[in-house]
């Protein structure tokens, strides 16, 4: 089931109705019973990886406590186990398709196996989510859970399941074990950040969609063309996902459940690590604690240090997806914060305004960007290989329309983003509370007039779906 | 559990969230206005042939100079590039006839099986072309399509009648596309140009994959049979409008791009399809031309590498193998 399905607006009321009916521990079997309902609503099998892992994760962290002697074994079969289900859904035919391409150049037979399994919605996040609590639970910063209900609830929770915030077990755990009081103003707030996720989406997003795609259909863009889809494509993602993150925090919010935040203004950053400390902040920290830091992090001198940035990059490539455009895209985001160390330690950024800053950032954005969009490598190159200096005139005028075009969808950002702002805020006391009644229930019911009167005639999946 | 005031509070909230937009939704207007102006180039014109198509004619049809190899007739294009039966049908009953101009000849050229493929054209960037041609209440568009952009579940159903301007996004969006255009225009060229470089950055042939979607879709109805149920094509509607208004009606199938040798390769199904078509159109007293099989239309007049349109430069040689199909329709 997916957040902008008219089933879901069946669903989410029948649970809410439910759920503040019964106790906290019949909360929590709702919960489960509710996620699995909507992870195997189109794919039942979908559940067996989930189950899996839940039962492997679940018993090899009581296992840690149990047999303090055995952690590490418990603690290496439980990635294992989690690397393996990536591996096999994610990764395998992206490794044979290598493999087969070598064996080809050096010219033996290729392997005549055929491995395509369909990819399970959130696999990467819940995967990721149970190895934090695992490795927590090895460390000792939480303690193995008891109580398999609380752990697959853990693992399930249908808000943030196929596409986060990876959640970690120190904040989750705790709320499913602590009684949820019903909050009228916290369920204001949820049902207008839900609206504002919904906006997003399907406004937003899925506007920018059509002129995304039909930039990416040309066979031969031109440099202006090709970059004004790029633009688009950067609004969309951003509208996206962050629509989705809008959503599941605002539903959590409605059981009583606070969600991390994972978005805050990326496109303002200043700098690339700035952006990461912005953008999808529950997978960099979750990558920053699990892969970076006991890789060795700042420690053993920046030639060591720069190999563990590049490395946790390219696994955040191969995180997204099992295609050499995202290992690429990794690497020149690991890339561009080494750069970005270096001019630091020459004292260079010093001297950029804030504004500067944001540009550049946001324009090395853009390029990680079509690293991203655009999976065929042949196409990749010819994107790079255009000229500004060889475009007609015309062609920087169809860019300028279709950024144009793609900006007026984008407006409500911009205004969020100033109204949300800290200037916003001091100058104008604008914050949500402040807002009243009135002024909350009137932005909330132009973003439903907006999602009735501007919605995307055609819709799609959530773009992080597919990682 | 509940704090009263805060969840009364809540409540007002909510019915504020609920009600306001719906009662927006009933004061705007639900369809985008009727454009009447095709009605005053027709009477001020009042052509003896009047031609209804989608950009198969841009190049495909000069009209003053099929006029003139038609005995110095005056011809009329009514096409818009995107259109499909449905906008046919309201072009041809809110058009030309209530233009009681009464051309000797109304002439609709058309794709293999658009002709019975109603809702081919009629969503997404379609659907404000078809919004202008038609009256806010237009029993036809109920008959054929009304369940369709309904939904077909009763939770769309019920949805679309509390918030009703669902097809009001259309016009918004051709409506964010005009400013669009005209913000650029501000600082450049003229719309009419910046559109025409728009068109041809992402003609169908410069779109990789695009050119087949769009045959396939042209095509949908290759593989059943030819239904001219009225509840289900606009065909029988655009016949027994004409019928109505006594006007001659006649329907020619356009050549789409052949093979190297000149020949369009044709399933058996299609020949049958188009056998009844052609049967049934003649039943109903109107004329059918097919240009499919004709070999004086040959491939270098087609735009390359596989796209239907005529090539610019074959616009002249094109619009005399059409005054050759259309001759024997008029009188001498």
């Amino acid at each position: 089931m997916t957040f902008h399905s008219l089933n879901y607006l069946i669903f989410l009321p029948a649970v809410l109705a439910l759920y503040w009916a019964l106790s906290r521990r019949g909360q929590n079997v709702l919960l489960v019973a509710a996620s699995y309902i909507f992870y195997g609503w189109e794919h039942p099998w979908f559940l067996l990886p989930l189950w899996g892992s839940t039962l492997v994760d679940f018993g090899c962290a009581l296992g840690m406590e149990r047999f303090p002697l055995r952690r590490r074994l418990l603690l290496v079969t439980s990635i294992v186990v989690s690397v393996a289900l990536l591996g096999t859904f994610k990764y395998a035919g992206f490794v044979l398709e290598n493999v087969n391409v070598l064996l080809t150049d050096f010219g033996s037979d290729p392997l005549r196996v055929v491995f395509q399994l369909v990819l399970p919605a959130g696999l990467s996040f819940y995967t990721f989510q149970s190895i934090g609590y695992v490795v927590d639970v090895y460390v000792g910063r939480v303690r193995a859970e008891r109580n398999l209900l609380d752990y697959a609830l853990y693992v399930s929770f249908f808000p943030q399941l196929v596409a986060g915030p990876i959640e970690r077990a120190g904040h989750m755990l705790p709320q499913y074990h602590s009684n949820r009081v019903f909050d009228p103003v916290g369920w204001r707030a949820g049902l207008t950040l839900m609206l504002w996720g919904f906006f997003k989406k399907i406004v937003i997003a899925d506007n920018a969609a059509p002129i995304v795609n039909k930039v990416f259909a040309l066979t031969h863009p031109s440099f202006p063309v090709i970059w004004a889809g790029v633009f688009g494509f950067a609004v969309q993602i951003y509208a996206d996902f962050s629509g989705y993150t809008d959503i599941a925090r605002g539903t959590a919010r409605l059981l009583g459940i606070e969600l991390m935040h994972n978005f805050n203004h990326p496109y303002i950053a200043t700098s690339p690590a700035d952006f990461w400390r912005r953008w999808h902040i529950s997978l960099s920290s979750w990558l920053r604690d699990f892969i970076y830091i006991p890789l060795g992090g700042n420690r053993g001198g920046p030639a060591r240090a720069s190999f563990h940035l590049i490395a946790t990059f390219a696994i955040t490539g191969l995180w997204h997806g099992a295609s050499w455009n995202y290992v690429l895209w990794g690497l020149y985001w690991g890339f561009l914060i080494l750069v970005q160390r270096f001019l630091g330690w020459l004292g260079v950024t010093k001297w950029f305004p804030w504004i500067a800053k944001v540009a550049m950032t946001f324009g090395v954005t853009c390029v990680s960007w079509l690293l991203f969009r655009e999976r065929n490598l042949g196409k990749l190159l010819h994107d790079f290989s255009q000229s500004p200096f060889a475009t007609a005139t015309g062609q920087w005028w169809v860019g300028a329309y279709l950024i144009t075009l793609v900006f007026i969808y984008a407006a409500p950002l911009i205004i969020h983003l100033v109204a949300t702002s800290d200037f916003a805020r001091r100058r104008f006391a604008i914050t949500w509370p402040n807002l009243g009644l009135l002024g909350e229930a009137g932005v909330a019911a132009l973003l439903l007039l907006g999602i009735v009167l501007a919605r995307s005639i055609t819709t799609s999946d959530f773009i992080y779906f597919q990682f | 559990m509940f704090k009263s005031k805060e969840s009364l509070r809540l409540l007002i909230f909510m019915a504020l969230v609920l009600t306001v937009p719906a009662v927006v939704s009933h004061v705007l207007p639900a369809k985008g206005h009727f454009d009447a102006k095709p009605i005053a180039r027709l009477r001020a014109k009042k052509p003896n042939i009047v031609i209804l198509s989608d950009s198969m004619v841009d190049n495909g049809v000069d009209p003053e100079l099929l006029g003139k190899l038609l005995g110095g007739r005056r011809v009329e294009l009514l096409w818009y590039g995107g259109t499909a039966s449905a906008v046919w049908y309201f072009r041809l009953k809110n058009y030309i006839v209530a233009s009681d101009v009464h051309p000797e000849l109304v002439c609709i050229l058309f794709r293999d099986c658009v002709l019975t493929n109603p809702t081919f054209r009629t969503g997404g960037i379609y659907r404000s072309k078809l919004e202008t041609a038609m009256h806010p209440d237009e029993p036809t568009y109920q008959l054929v399509l009304g369940k369709g952009f309904a939904g077909e579940g009763d939770m769309q159903r019920w949805l679309d009648k509390i918030y009703s301007l669902d097809a009001r996004r259309y016009a918004l969006h051709e409506k964010i596309e005009q400013s669009s255009l005209r913000l650029v225009a501000t600082a450049g060229p003229a719309v009419s140009k910046l559109r025409r470089w728009i068109n041809h950055t992402f003609a169908l042939t410069n779109l990789s994959g695009a050119g087949a979607e769009e045959a396939a879709a042209v095509t949908k109805a290759r593989q059943s049979k030819f239904d001219p149920d009225p509840r289900r094509s606009f065909l029988p509607h655009m016949v027994a409008t004409a019928a109505e208004a006594r006007l001659p009606l006649c329907f020619v199938r356009v050549k789409r791009h052949p093979s190297a040798d000149g020949t369009v390769e044709q399933s058996e199904s299609l020949r049958k399809y188009i056998s009844d078509l052609r049967k049934w159109i003649e039943d109903h007293g109107c004329f059918f031309a097919d240009d499919t099989e004709n070999a004086a239309r040959t491939p270098d007049m087609f735009v390359q590498p596989v796209s239907d349109h005529t090539a610019a430069s074959a616009r002249e040689r094109s619009t005399e193998l059409y005054a050759d199909k259309l001759r024997p329709f008029l009188s001498p």
